[in-house]
């Protein structure tokens, strides 16, 4: 492996000085996402990395590459950093590359109904910029105001607008990547949805989480502009008299572009922050996106759905506050100076035993737990919950049990943990199975140094080499058995109380 | 002799790459015609060559039977018991190696054939070996409480369809060329399923396949889409699964269906008209179930109603009153028919109708798929016409859009399927696309063949990596090789 020193000196020369940052503030930055990070993390796996790149064409990406294969250190992508389990951080040091300066977003092909944007542009920027032509791009993360196009995408592609339009998935028409050697490649066609045809790769790269190659700009469809986008809101008692109504609305041919259940506990949490909202109670919040005479039918059959469940329908300026807050959806972590998120695609018909699961495994662990739903598709859910924790505090490392025992209840209903990154990459031989190891010998055999992105998503690997052996692999049974002992310390301490004296009913 | 400087220049003039592709338009032109004078003998034994056996099979273990059969694992034990620290001389080790070496060079692999060929079939055929015919596994399971269907790739699509309707709820993919496919002829064939929203593989969950190695295992999760669960073998084992593993059912996600189903189909004088309608249908924002375009000689293949000469057919559904405002809409945006037929959707047919409407389409010679942006659609149609008569046959299409705005047309010719005239008219095709910039592309296997695209050429790179890692044991249509023959004649 190349000094520190000597890849500076090579990094410098290819991107100059003021695009490659080797201070220790900027590396510790990188060294966490949205999600909070215990202390032992750091011991365990080397999460700052060596030097942080900021290259602004795939061109110089590629020649980071190939020198990262010349010095033999890892390379990391990172977009935005709202992923939840350290897909975008480094594992084991070596070069993080910084995509936020290749941001540069085209003008959306009229004849082909596209927009290409180079990865390091955030979801926002792309939406304004469809829409500044006349075009509309709704399928959009939840973090749209800093998630960036490759990150998403890498990440699994599934938030707000996914009802009508799909996952980022469905509507990725080609991506350019950077392979492990250096090389450059596109997925598909930028001018035409290929499908299955051509050996079009756009799907593999979907939720790859940057192991297999570097993507550098994604060609994205987009769609004309709806002639209304109506936001509705009701609220209900608890999550599971608004499920009623949802469950009436998949029976239904009502296709709203987004429907999110935020439970009780969250609108609580929202209340104890600073006293928004109607207290402990759930809101759907939904938007009809279409033709006014459609919408408008629609709403009507939505209101007769509520009332019939005891819903409440809420004024039109909070229903629009509520869809506008679906890019803000996490201010109540300043309750606790932090929280961490579970994330899962769970059967919509399950929703309720979900509901229930996650809340005994609160009572078990004794946290401050709420959770965000939004329909995927007419038998799924996107499932968020997520418990308040400060990050500092020395015992935080106890409620992390809280994402095994969620991701295992997910799997228990017949859905999926969503993500797998650095931290809970242990998750997928669970998943996966007989194709979990498949997955390894793929990665392998495609990035045969196991230089990009290393030691996620399909392995675990610590921050330390075993004499011949090479990486310390971290077996998934042994991380299992870690966080579920951590979980049994954890019920001998007392209950979070982040919201006490806030307000009622915590 | 001046040797050289001939072999010069001959070396540069082929390695033009007008030149190049002349030579590799006649190889490929040589290959899909067999033309056995022209081409050299090993090239003509692959292609002769052709599955031994054909296997029927009722289970899915029959399946994992023959994989592990002809997966060696009964080969190996010719060798001998091998019980761990078994003494063996270097020389045993160097034959033993050099007979597996055989053994997995000639190995022979499995194939699966298709219910229907909407064009033709493959063009090199597996080298010996065993080719499955799954038509017996055809059960479809519904779960309306999940929105699924767990549909076997044997099932036939409109039973499927059928099965699916009875339960309240909709298959959210139809074929465009209204053949009496399986679900399994996606995978394993050339059918083209789609729906408005788009295509079968933005509709499944999940493939249950048996692995090169005899292994069931499910892709993806059969009630929730796989998104975000690391490396997406869903996609590959639903794109390419027929050489990466036998893929035996798929888990669909379905939708309800409307109170109210409405087809109607507008009529229109030209392909300009039904272009200029195309697009505003597509503008207006409303739902649908399905956008079809056909022209008269399609449409007459189908419906008894007389229409045409280029009909757009639009399936909308919804409560009454929306129903009624989506049908004043769509009104609108088709102005400019000259005749509009409320009739019910071909999809709709009596079953026993439905295969006698396929085997009179399945008489028509297809030679492939015209990938377009719809604005591209009264040329490209046009343009197919033009092709039609200067050949002096008659020609038709079945097309299908997408909220998307692509248009997935299939033009077919009233002419025998002989193999040169599917091979000009498919040249045809492959020349008339490259006018349009990349906005109109042939879809077939020759056209993969034509194609000198670059990426493409890496993209296959990459999927031979994905099938040597997936199909280790390389049985599921493994490549036919020129090299085969001479491993048990070489001088060792």
């Amino acid at each position: 492996m190349a000094s520190l020193g000597y890849s500076h000196r090579r990094l410098v020369n290819l991107l100059g000085p003021e695009r490659v940052a080797r201070g220790e503030m900027e590396r510790l930055i990188h060294s966490h996402d949205f999600a909070a990070v215990p202390k032992p993390a750091y011991l365990n796996f080397k999460l700052v990395p060596d030097f942080v790149v900021l290259p602004r064409t795939a061109e110089e990406v590629s020649r980071i590459v190939q020198f990262a294969i010349e010095a033999d250190t890892p390379v990391v992508p990172r977009g935005g950093g709202t992923g939840f389990y350290g897909g975008g951080v480094a594992s084991r040091g070596g070069i993080l590359i910084d995509f936020r300066q290749m941001r540069r977003v085209s003008k959306p092909d009229a004849g082909t109904r596209t927009i290409s944007a180079e990865a390091g542009a955030t979801w926002k920027q792309v939406a304004d910029a469809a829409k500044n032509d006349g075009w509309y791009l709704p399928y959009v993360p939840n973090f749209a105001p800093s998630s960036t196009v490759g990150g998403w995408i890498n990440g699994g592609g599934v938030g707000v607008g996914s009802y009508k339009y799909g996952s980022a998935r469905e509507n990725l028409l080609s991506a350019d990547l950077v392979m492990p050697d250096g090389s450059q490649m596109r997925t598909g066609s930028d001018k035409l949805d290929l499908g299955t045809q051509f050996a079009n790769l756009g799907p593999l790269v979907h939720g790859s989480e940057g192991t297999l190659a570097l993507m550098t700009r994604a060609t994205l469809r987009v769609y004309p502009k709806p002639e209304e986008i109506r936001p509705l809101a009701y609220s209900f008692p608890t999550l599971r008299e608004a499920r009623e109504v949802v469950n009436r609305l998949l029976d239904s041919e009502v296709v709203p572009n987004h429907v999110a259940i935020l439970d009780e506990h969250h609108v609580l949490f929202l209340q104890a922050l600073d006293g928004r909202g109607p207290g402990k109670r759930a809101i759907l919040s939904l938007a009809l996106d279409g033709p006014k005479d459609e919408n408008a039918e629609d709403e009507k059959l939505l209101d007769a759905m509520v009332a019939a469940a005891k819903g409440t329908k809420s004024p039109p300026a909070e229903a629009k506050d509520w869809w506008e807050a679906r890019f803000y959806q996490y201010p109540v972590r300043r309750l606790a100076n932090g929280l961490v998120i579970g994330e899962a695609l769970v059967p919509t018909y399950a929703l309720g035993e979900l509901a229930d699961g996650v809340r005994r495994i609160t009572k078990k662990l004794k946290l401050n737990t709420a959770m965000h739903v939004s329909l995927v598709d007419r038998g799924t859910s996107l499932v968020r919950p997520y418990f308040l924790a400060d990050e500092n505090d020395i015992m935080f490392p106890m409620r992390l049990s809280f994402l095994l025992r969620f991701a295992d209840l997910a799997l228990d209903l017949k859905g999926h943990p969503l993500g797998a990154g650095l931290y809970l990459a242990f998750n997928v031989p669970k998943m996966h199975g007989f194709n979990a190891r498949k997955m390894r010998y793929l990665k392998r055999a495609l990035d045969a140094r196991q230089g990009l992105n290393p030691g996620k998503t399909v392995e675990m690997w610590a921050r330390l080499d075993l004499p011949i052996l090479g990486p310390a692999k971290m077996p998934p049974e042994l991380v299992r058995f870690g966080l579920k002992a951590l979980g049994l310390a954890r019920k001998l301490l007392p209950p979070d109380t982040y919201t006490r004296g806030k307000t009622e009913g915590t | 002799m001046a040797l050289l400087r001939d072999m010069r220049f001959l070396r540069d003039v082929t390695a033009l790459p007008a030149m190049g592709d002349v030579l590799r338009d006649q190889v490929i032109r040589g290959v899909f015609l067999r033309e056995e004078r022209g081409l050299p003998r090993d090239v003509v034994r692959v292609l002769s060559n052709a599955p031994r056996v054909t296997v029927k099979v009722d289970t899915e273990a029959e399946i994992r039977k023959i994989l592990r059969m002809i997966g060696g694992e009964e080969g190996t034990q010719a060798f001998g018991p091998l019980a761990p620290g078994m003494p063996i001389s270097a020389e045993d080790t160097h034959h033993f190696r050099r007979a597996l070496e055989i053994q997995w060079e000639t190995r022979l692999g499995v194939t699966v054939r298709p219910g229907v060929w909407t064009t033709y079939p493959h063009i090199v055929p597996l080298q010996g070996g065993v080719q499955l015919d799954l038509s017996n596994l055809a059960t479809v399971e519904i779960d309306g409480v999940t929105f699924t269907a767990q549909a076997q790739c044997g099932a036939p699509w409109k039973a499927a369809w059928e099965r699916v309707k009875s339960k309240g709820m909709l298959l959210p993919v139809y074929p465009v060329v209204p053949l009496d496919y399986q679900v399994g002829d996606a995978v394993y064939g050339d059918a083209r399923f789609l729906s408005w929203r788009g295509d079968l593989d933005d509709a499944v969950n999940a493939a249950r396949a048996m692995s090169a190695e005899g292994i069931q295992v499910t892709h993806g999760f059969t009630r929730v889409p796989n998104y975000g669960t690391a490396y997406d073998f869903r996609y590959l084992a639903t794109a390419f699964g027929a050489d990466l593993a036998v893929v035996t059912a798929l888990s669909l996600r379905l939708r309800s269906r409307p109170a109210v189903i409405k087809n109607v189909a507008y009529s229109f004088a030209d392909a300009a008209a039904l272009g200029v309608a195309v697009e505003k249908v597509l503008g207006s924002g409303r739902e649908l179930l399905w956008l079809n375009l056909y022209d008269d000689r399609a449409w007459s293949l189908i419906h008894k109603e007389p229409a045409g000469p280029f009909i757009l057919e639009v399936g909308f559904g919804g409560r009454e009153p929306i129903a009624a405002v989506r049908t004043k809409a769509l009104d609108t945006a088709a102005a400019g028919n000259t005749a509009r037929l409320e009739v019910p959707s071909h999809l709709d047919s009596p079953a026993a109708q439905f295969s006698k409407t396929a085997a009179g389409v399945g008489k028509m010679l297809f030679v492939g798929e015209l990938l377009l942006t719809s604005r591209h659609l009264p040329k490209v149609v046009e343009a197919v016409r033009a092709t039609a008569s200067a050949r002096g046959v008659r020609s038709g299409f079945f097309a299908a859009a997408t909220v998307q705005g692509q248009v997935s047309l299939f033009p077919f010719f009233e002419a025998p399927k002989e193999p040169a005239r599917i091979h000009d008219l498919s040249r045809a095709l492959w020349d008339l696309q490259k006018g349009f910039g990349g906005e109109v592309l042939l879809v077939s296997r020759l056209a993969h063949f034509w194609s000198t695209d670059k990426e493409f050429e890496k993209r296959l790179k990459i999927l031979q990596t994905a099938d040597d890692v997936l199909d280790q044991p390389n049985v599921v249509d493994p490549a036919a090789s020129l090299e085969k023959a001479k491993i048990f004649f070489a001088p060792q």
